[in-house]
């Protein structure tokens, strides 16, 4: 059995009755880890018959489609991709509609696009395209028809690509079974070929799609259909079905290395010496003998050699490091030599912000603000890939001597396109650091907003030199978070640059900045919210000093009444 | 910017939690074995007599098998740097009455909690575990059960004499009382400066598990089989104290302990169940399969190593005051040797390991040991004590060697599984100290050496059967180029 996804498919285009051939349809097959990462992807067009440009529209919308698709970047979910490449094909046809033909039918066509990514299937559909699954002998639409009806035998296209700058597609997504057939059809034969025949007619033939297809086609063309006749199958003959020694071996074909030392040589760097060893991975800096270049040599310790989620998390770095190219983000390397289970990325002189915290505690808000805006720089970089950073901590960001930051450690990186992704390893509790991961994600429910709250700690840290919720030994839940306002550590900070820092560290992530523009924005420039902070209760501002009155108001009284009673 | 050698006269980052974490256990066994060097007097001033010594004995390692499961639960769920420091602080008030005990019962009831503090050794393994790269921790782990171990040996030097200045009839309960006030105060200097993970690390949220993984059909049987003779231990130890024997505890409650026992096998069972049923449906993967037996033989060599030690400690103070007629002093003094080895003894089993083969390593030190045991077996009054001690130290080189031989082995049965295998071990050497003190309340103490022998030799058959274990795939050539091996 073959352990990836595999189909055949078959399509057959008749102009029947018309002049033209406005009817588009195609399939394509990815090699490679593209395979595995975007998916197979199979679309139908029908161009508009009134539209001017349906023919082109139709053609260009299949093509474009697929070829688009497949160049998103491979972190995007497939309804992100799709999704964004479907706007950005409407937005195109509109104006080309406008500009060329200067009406609103220009360049109109149905668009039935379907990917199957891992075992999943993800249809999107606008018009009256058809797209039916045929599965254990019976068949399911699985579209909608945008078509409104006007009079008895009159109706008209309600929904299309082209017609209008904005487009609602319709998306659903289903699991897959190996043998299930999708049958795509444009309107040429489904006015003219009932379901049941359809049925009937897969039944039959659904062994050989060429013969189906035809004869499909055929019935459509002796059933008057005086349309463009297009009917596309695709047949899913095996799915990737992931044992856990598959993954394993994979990651497994590259041995651990033994235990480097200065001097050692393997494949084409020379280890120069250890930078930094724990208990989950060791560092060493390396030299390229190739290039003589200086770069940094990171292998998982031997303590997880049988442990595939940690292995494939030490992998899955090096996959988010080469997907992201931004200046304020380490730069993983190529490694073409390599024998051993290791990666090498860019060799940054400096130091980690940790350390250039403990030698500047309570740093100038300008140096915060420059600091802040290259580390937003770069996590921009990944959540532009919905890319979910999650361990953001002074520990993880390096600063060259020029005062670069960079952003280093995606072993916990979420990526939303790779949870798509059928293994067995999936870990569902991400692994973050104590009093810098976001509460939400202890109970899985990471978000973008998690890494604004990573980021708001470090802000925090770098004003204060403190932690805006105290040292813990083990995260804590965010009911038990209480917030120590910035300017009780450091009172030259503004207190609207604690209003800003206290929203960014909201225990709660639907109140937090909903983007990372906005908290720097609010770090540079008094947000009107915030300074009305006198009016908040004592207990809010300065809870020390309220249970402090408290206390002395107690004793107060309770002197008083000792008094009267001693009468 | 991080030392990539072991600095031990450090006392920054891991070394100093090294540091901290092997004292906190060395104070744990110093508790644990307060006892020892002090029977004599204990004897004395409550008039018991030597079956009831014996069971005193007994009752203190019985806990620690139960405990150690328990134990490893608490540090899962609150961390090493809490649980050592309440460990501590719970043990040293236990300790405390212990010390005020005024009747054989209340001696047996505190001697039996104190079983508690046995557990330690779990907890601090797990620190060492997460502040120690790989490639260091297994010395790490060497010195922090090496040093530790050697409480048991600073008591027996030390507590005679103490008792001895405190002077009166007393002086044993002052003496064992100081050593529960150093663990009090330790309890909250543990707390106050011990740290669970080094600053700044990644949380790894622990994989919870109620049983050990097996992979496949026999092995879970075999899995079942090797778990009765942890709650046979305790019944072992329940007949002792009941009617039958001792006459301590009444029928009813050794009945309803019999009964506790079997619930608790039945509710163990259950999680094995849970856990592995699956190896009966479907096959389990390759890359995950591991022999059971390579556990269940560690399990018998830890059995005689640790298993005997924990025995011989127990009562090699008095055997040597009585054998030979010494002052409590000299005789605790004399013993101490035997733990004394631990410092360097358990470390060395290690590195011998790696280096000289790790099958053919243990088998020669449990042969040794055996032989150790079959001399000390021969001791008699007519021995110049000077051959007596310097036997018991060559005999427990080979015995706490042995020990770091079996751990040398330990994460190599299944990397992933490390701590549960660790955790088995350890309780087989609990039952040891349990079956040999048994035997010991029967015998003589010259049988009890013999009997600690044989098994030994059991032991040695046993490790006959181990598969000798993978080492790595890649070699480091004389240039310093690293070349793949083509493994089979």
């Amino acid at each position: 059995m073959s352990n990836h996804l595999q189909i055949d498919y078959a399509a057959v285009t008749e102009k029947g009755n018309k002049e033209e051939n406005a009817d588009a349809a195609d399939a394509l097959v990815p090699e490679g880890s593209a395979l595995l990462n975007k998916g197979v992807a199979a679309a139908i067009c029908d161009g508009m018959s009134s539209s001017e440009g349906g023919v082109e529209a139709a053609q260009i919308c299949v093509r474009s489609f697929m070829d688009d698709y497949l160049s998103t970047p491979d972190s995007w979910t497939v309804k992100t991709a799709a999704t964004k490449v479907l706007g950005a094909l409407n937005r195109w046809l509109w104006s080309q509609g406008q500009m060329r033909y200067d009406s609103a039918k220009g360049m109109v066509t149905t668009f039935t696009g379907l990917v199957i990514k891992s075992t999943t299937a993800h249809v999107f559909h606008v018009g009256d395209s058809r797209l039916y699954l045929f599965r254990d002998g019976d068949l399911e639409q699985l579209t909608h028809d945008h078509r409104v009806w006007v009079g008895r035998d009159r109706d008209f296209l309600s929904r299309a690509m082209g017609i209008d700058a904005h487009i609602d597609i319709d998306y659903r997504s289903l699991a897959v079974e190996p043998g299930d057939i999708f049958l795509f059809t444009t309107d040429g034969v489904s006015g003219y070929v009932t379901d049941n025949r359809l049925r009937q007619l897969m039944r039959d033939q659904g062994e050989n799609l060429q013969a189906c297809a035809q004869a499909i086609m055929e019935e459509a063309l002796q059933g008057g259909s005086h349309d463009n006749v297009t009917c596309q199958l695709l047949k899913v003959l095996s799915l990737p079905e992931k044992t856990e020694d598959d993954i394993l071996q994979k990651i497994t074909e590259l041995p651990f290395p033994p235990p480097l030392q200065a001097g050692m040589k393997i494949d084409n760097y020379e280890i120069l010496r250890e930078l930094h060893a724990s208990a989950r991975s060791e560092v060493f800096l390396a030299r390229d003998m190739d290039q003589g270049t200086k770069v940094i040599l990171k292998t998982p310790s031997v303590n997880f050699r049988d442990d595939p989620a940690f292995l494939e998390g030490f992998l899955h770095e090096e996959w988010v490091g080469k997907r992201i190219s931004n200046s304020h983000v380490l730069k993983v390397l190529d490694t073409p030599r390599r024998h051993f289970l290791y990666n090498i990325s860019e060799y940054v002189e400096g130091q980690s912000l940790r350390q250039w915290m403990d030698d500047h505690p309570q740093t100038h808000i300008n140096t915060a603000r420059d600091y802040l805006a290259q580390i937003v720089d770069g996590l921009r970089a990944f959540h532009r890939l919905e890319m979910i950073h999650l361990d953001l901590k002074p520990e993880n960001i390096l600063i060259d001597k020029d005062g670069i930051l960079k952003i280093i450690d995606f072993g916990s990186t979420r990526v939303a396109g790779a949870t798509e992704i059928k293994t067995c390893y999936a870990s569902d509790t991400p692994q973050a650091t104590v009093d810098y991961g976001a509460p939400e994600c202890l109970k899985g429910q990471c978000s973008m907003r998690s890494d604004t709250y990573s980021l708001g700690v470090i802000a925090y840290e770098l004003l204060t030199g403190a932690l805006p919720y105290g040292e813990h030994d083990k995260p804590v839940a965010a009911s038990k978070l209480r917030y120590t306002p910035a300017r009780q550590h450091n009172p030259n900070i503004q207190i609207w640059v604690d209003g800003a820092l206290r929203k960014a560290l909201h225990p709660d992530p639907a109140r937090r900045y909903d983007t990372l523009s906005e908290f720097l924005y609010d770090l540079s420039h008094p947000n009107p919210k915030f300074l009305r902070a006198t009016d908040q209760p004592l207990i809010e501002r300065n809870p020390l000093a309220f249970w402090k009155g408290t206390a002395a108001l107690l004793l107060a009284l309770n002197l008083v009444l000792l008094y009267l009673l001693t009468q | 910017m991080s030392e990539a050698k072991l600095n031990l006269f450090s006392f920054s980052g891991k070394i100093r939690t090294l540091h901290l974490t092997w004292f906190a256990f060395f104070l744990t066994f110093m508790v644990w074995f307060n006892h020892a060097p002090l029977l004599a007097a204990i004897q004395e001033t409550f008039n018991l007599s030597k079956q009831e010594v014996k069971a005193l004995l007994i009752v203190n390692v019985a806990l620690t098998i139960p405990a150690r499961i328990i134990i490893g639960m608490l540090v899962d769920k609150y961390g090493p740097r809490l649980i050592f420091s309440g460990l501590l602080f719970i043990s040293s008030i236990i300790c405390f009455f212990f010390a005020m005990a005024d009747s054989y019962p209340m001696l047996l009831a505190t001697r039996f909690a104190l079983g508690f503090v046995g557990a330690g050794f779990v907890i601090g393994i797990r620190m060492i575990g997460e502040w120690f790269p790989a490639k260091q921790v297994g010395v790490a782990e060497g010195i922090y059960g090496g040093w530790g171990n050697f409480g048991s040996a600073a008591s027996a030097m030390l507590l005679p004499s103490l008792a001895l200045m405190y002077g009166g009839e007393n002086g044993w309960r002052y003496a064992i009382a100081t050593t529960g006030a150093i663990a009090l105060l330790y309890s909250f200097v543990y707390f106050k400066l011990a740290r669970n993970t080094p600053k700044g690390s990644t949380y790894f949220k622990p994989k919870k598990t109620g049983a050990m993984e097996v992979t496949s059909k026999g092995d879970f049987f075999f899995y079942l089989l090797m778990n009765i003779p942890m709650y046979a231990a305790l019944a072992v130890l329940a007949w002792k104290l009941g009617p039958a024997n001792l006459n301590i505890i009444g029928a009813v409650a050794t009945d309803s302990i019999y009964l506790g026992l079997l619930a608790l096998y039945a509710y163990q069972t259950a999680q094995v169940w849970r856990i592995n049923k699956h190896v009966f449906s479907e096959e389990v993967p390759e890359i995950h399969r591991y022999k059971f037996k390579q556990v269940a033989i560690l399990d018998l060599a830890y059995f005689v190593t640790f298993g005997s030690e924990l025995a011989v400690v127990s009562m090699l103070p008095l055997f040597f005051k009585n054998t030979f007629d010494l002052s409590m002093v000299q005789a605790g003094f004399l013993a101490s040797g035997f733990a004394f080895m631990n410092l360097a003894a358990r470390p060395f089993g290690g590195l011998f390991s790696d280096k000289f083969g790790r099958k053919k390593m243990l088998s020669l030190l449990i042969a040794g040991l055996a032989v150790g045991y079959l001399v000390l077996g021969q001791i008699t009054s007519g021995w110049p004590v000077a051959l007596a001690v310097a036997a018991t130290m060559v005999c427990s080189f080979f015995v706490q060697a042995g020990e770091g031989a079996v751990f040398a082995i330990v994460p190599l049965v299944k990397r992933r599984m490390t701590g549960q295998v660790a955790g088995m071990a350890g309780a087989y050497g609990n039952v040891g100290a349990v079956t040999f003190l048994t035997v010991f309340s029967f015998v003589t103490p010259q049988i009890f050496f013999m009997v600690i022998a044989g098994a030994a030799l059991v032991a040695l058959v046993a490790v006959q059967f181990l598969d000798e274990p993978k080492g790595h795939t890649a070699e480091v050539m004389e240039d310093g180029t690293v070349q793949m091996i083509e493994v089979g």
